[in-house]
């Protein structure tokens, strides 16, 4: 969340996010479905990329980038 | 097979160099789903060529605390050798941090951890739509 607000107050309005290696398999599990089911999050779409030996990475591609506030 | 040092390119002589903080803190890394001490990473969690750190000892994390918890997991076993050979006197070798009376604090933080981390998730998500409806509404007026 601080990363994609930092974009935006920086001026971004759409972009890519690419996590680092998910270790945690629950949360990778998540990530993986919702990349197969092209479920977005926070209105990004998932695509699961090569990951390490350690875990899977993810790509986060959000076509519109919007503030969200308390 | 034994890894080459690939784990933390950039910062390896940083973390050969930490000194165990007797204040350190312990608490629950989602992403690594293991225990992490405060003092294991350098201050600036981001250094040389824009390494994440904290993310390249994710692997290593994880095997530790499934040594705590008497159950360890074999695919992370070559990360937690690669960093044994690579930077052996981190503070995240100490023999008290993998010690197996930690596994009932591991699991209740684990527990605790990843409520907070799906409710976190719900959280912005609601926040997010909200958004999204706003602009649509303000959009349509």
């Amino acid at each position: 969340m601080r990363a994609l607000n930092r974009a935006i107050a920086a001026g971004a309005t759409r972009g890519a996010m690419i996590t680092t290696e998910v270790v945690n398999d629950g949360v990778a599990a998540k990530h993986m479905r919702r990349a197969a089911k092209g479920t977005t999050w926070l209105g990004g779409k998932l695509t699961r990329m090569e990951g390490t030996p350690d875990g899977p990475r993810f790509r986060i591609d959000f076509d519109v980038l919007l503030t969200i506030t308390e | 097979m034994r890894r080459p040092c690939t784990i933390t390119v950039n910062s390896r002589p940083q973390l050969q160099n930490l000194q165990p903080d007797p204040q350190a803190r312990v608490f629950y890394d989602v992403f690594a789903d293991a225990l992490v001490w405060s003092d294991e990473t350098p201050p600036l969690m981001e250094v040389g060529n824009g390494e994440l750190v904290g993310s390249k000892l994710r692997g290593v994390w994880h095997y530790r605390t499934s040594l705590i918890e008497g159950n360890p997991k074999e695919k992370f076993r070559a990360a937690w050798e690669e960093a044994l050979r690579c930077f052996p006197n981190w503070p995240g070798f100490l023999s008290e941090r993998r010690d197996p009376a930690l596994a009932p604090m591991a699991k209740e933080m684990r527990e605790t951890g990843m409520k907070r981390y799906e409710e976190s998730e719900e959280y912005w998500e609601k926040k997010f739509q909200a958004s999204q409806a706003r602009k649509a509404a303000s959009g349509a007026a």
